[in-house]
């Protein structure tokens, strides 16, 4: 016999279970899931029977390569794909990613509603991942894996989307790996190009310094308080968010074709954003038509009202990071925190500013907002730019 | 549909198992089958339907990638619902240890989120506190009337755990109702 909290319960629970429809479409790559799955479970196992000696020689081995015990000293990796030239490749991320999303110690791609498709790469959970790219070929996922509290370098990763292998293939404060993964541009203090990296600290400048990986040939330039680097699609030039303790902006640095002679970085025309901590990597972003940058301007308190901060986000030409044009403009209405333009359409992390904690995935059209899913834990969002065989 | 409830389900999964890792359109259909009464679980379970969603995706994937070697195949429902309970302790634990380091993260926001409407009710906010365990077991009972047995079953726990978590979810409950 059920008394009165007990009804009231199983109504109430009843009435949540009326929110889920009855029908649920299963993800597009249901089967090919199930099947890694399997084949991990099924290699677990194999291993399993293996003794704990060679267990743990085997871990050594691993844990060394993994490590790049040789790498360290010098940056040299191959630059693409193992996979010979002859042999065409195949789009190994999962039909319909749209979009890659470094949360916590996990990266996982997403489709153009906003679900995880999978989850691609997997760090210790003693780290996070503070951002993650694609290379156009699909092939590989460049991330930058930090350690819990430390507030200096990350290591840059390379992660061979078919077969998991990774490589730490630098150190550094931020980074991004260009479209066709030949070149790595990194942030940091120390000697970057010989992979010793230092935390920037206030009133020292650290270098931006880009490495051609086939060749380890590199090119530097002295900047202070850069939050994030961004690749042009292209590979021709270099996006530098920087932010001072008086303004943000972006500066672009044209990148010479043979990195024999010094970089040189020119201020942007950006319309200015709120102060974020290095390694924030959604404040600037290239999507398919153009640069974007998320701006805040900050008004400042006035006698009768209190200090206010107003997003908008601004696309500007991706070529010359001039002629900026006003996406959209979050006024008094919204939180904006992420911009994050794709071929399916610009979307952006924000939450309505009566309710900051309602965060949520939307759709920018014709300068609103579209509703596409809520998020518990955004992380950090990059646009997947659509399968491109060549680099 | 409830969890695990429609025997006419089970039997058309215990027909289809064994094949349904080789066959996408049978999977498929398992998938249909179940996922929507364990979103509900997770749901009650999380009270965020992203995060509701993404354990179900994760869950059905390890249940059915093991489906060959599963001791009863036809009870796929109670290992999804097992499956789910289970990750969905993994989450919460993982999200307090990086709460502990990161000290700016507000812990209230694990167990409340504002999803849907009735989520903030006292009760269901009651419930979203409870111990994973316990939360699971009240679910299954008072949402999917399952009985005691089936509940030890289903989570894989003796039958006088599943009473002393019934018990003792209660009794939180009563005191969460009367302290609000």
């Amino acid at each position: 016999m059920r008394d009165a909290l007990e009804e009231h319960l199983a109504s109430r629970l009843g009435t949540l279970g009326e929110t889920v429809g009855e029908e649920l479409t299963p993800p597009a790559d249901l089967e090919l899931q199930v099947a890694r799955r399997r084949h991990r479970t099924r290699a677990t196992r194999r291993w399993s029977g293996v003794a704990a000696a060679a267990v743990i020689v085997i871990a050594a081995a691993t844990v060394a390569v993994a490590r790049g015990s040789s790498g360290h000293g010098s940056i040299k990796v191959e630059s693409s794909s193992t996979t010979p030239a002859t042999v065409p490749l195949r789009d190994l991320l999962q039909p319909g990613t749209a979009m890659l999303s470094a949360r916590g110690n996990f990266v996982v791609s997403l489709d153009a509603s906003g679900h995880t498709i999978a989850t691609m790469v997997t760090v210790s959970a003693s780290s996070s991942v503070k951002y993650a790219r694609a290379t156009a070929d699909h092939q590989q996922i460049w991330y930058l894996s930090v350690k819990h509290g430390s507030t200096g370098c990350g290591d840059v990763v390379r992660a061979q989307v078919d077969g998991g292998r990774t490589k730490i293939v630098a150190p550094a404060v931020t980074f991004d790996v260009s479209a066709d993964g030949s070149r790595l541009a990194l942030y940091g203090g120390g000697d970057l190009a010989r992979a010793q990296c230092a935390p920037v600290r206030a009133g020292t400048p650290g270098r931006i310094v880009v490495i051609d990986l086939a060749s380890s040939t590199s090119s530097s330039v002295a900047m202070s308080d850069v939050t994030s680097l961004r690749w042009s699609p292209d590979g021709s030039a270099l996006v530098a968010a920087t932010c001072g303790s008086f303004d943000c902006g972006f500066r672009r640095i044209v990148i010479p074709s043979d990195l024999a002679a010094p970089l040189v970085a020119t201020p942007g025309t950006s319309v200015g954003f709120a102060r974020v901590p290095p390694g924030s990597s959604d404040r600037i972003v290239f999507g398919p038509d153009g640069f974007y940058e998320l701006a805040t301007t900050v008004t400042a308190a006035t006698a009768g009202a209190p200090a206010s901060t107003r997003e908008s986000i601004a696309r500007y030409d991706p070529k010359t990071l001039g002629s900026p044009r006003v996406v959209f403009s979050g006024g008094d209405r919204w939180d904006v925190t992420q911009v994050v333009p794709t071929t399916a359409a610009t979307y952006v992390v924000a939450a309505p500013a009566a309710s900051p904690k309602a965060s949520g995935l939307y759709r920018i059209e014709a300068g609103r907002l579209a509703f596409v899913r809520t998020l518990d834990s955004p992380g950090t969002f990059v646009p997947v730019a659509p399968f491109a065989p060549n680099g | 549909m409830k969890l695990a409830r429609p025997v006419g389900r089970l039997v058309d999964v215990q027909t289809v198992a064994p094949l349904a890792v080789r066959n996408e359109v049978l999977l498929d259909r398992l998938y249909r089958s179940h996922a929507p009464a364990a979103l509900r679980f997770a749901l009650m379970l999380t009270g965020e339907r992203e995060l509701s969603e993404d354990l179900v995706q994760e869950a059905f994937v390890r249940v059915a990638a093991k489906l060959d070697s599963l001791r009863q195949p036809e009870a796929f429902a109670a290992y999804l619902t097992r499956a789910v309970a289970n990750l969905a302790k993994s989450h919460f634990r993982h999200q307090q240890v990086v709460a502990r380091h990161e000290r700016t993260v507000d812990l209230t926001t694990l167990v409340v989120h504002p999803v849907d409407v009735v989520a903030s009710e006292t009760l269901l906010v009651a419930l979203r506190q409870l111990p994973m365990r316990q939360r699971a077991a009240i679910v299954l009972r008072y949402y999917n009337d399952a009985s005691h047995e089936d509940i030890a079953r289903t989570l894989d726990i003796p039958l006088g755990t599943v009473k002393s978590l019934l018990s003792r979810g209660l009794a939180k409950l009563r005191e969460g109702v009367r302290d609000a």
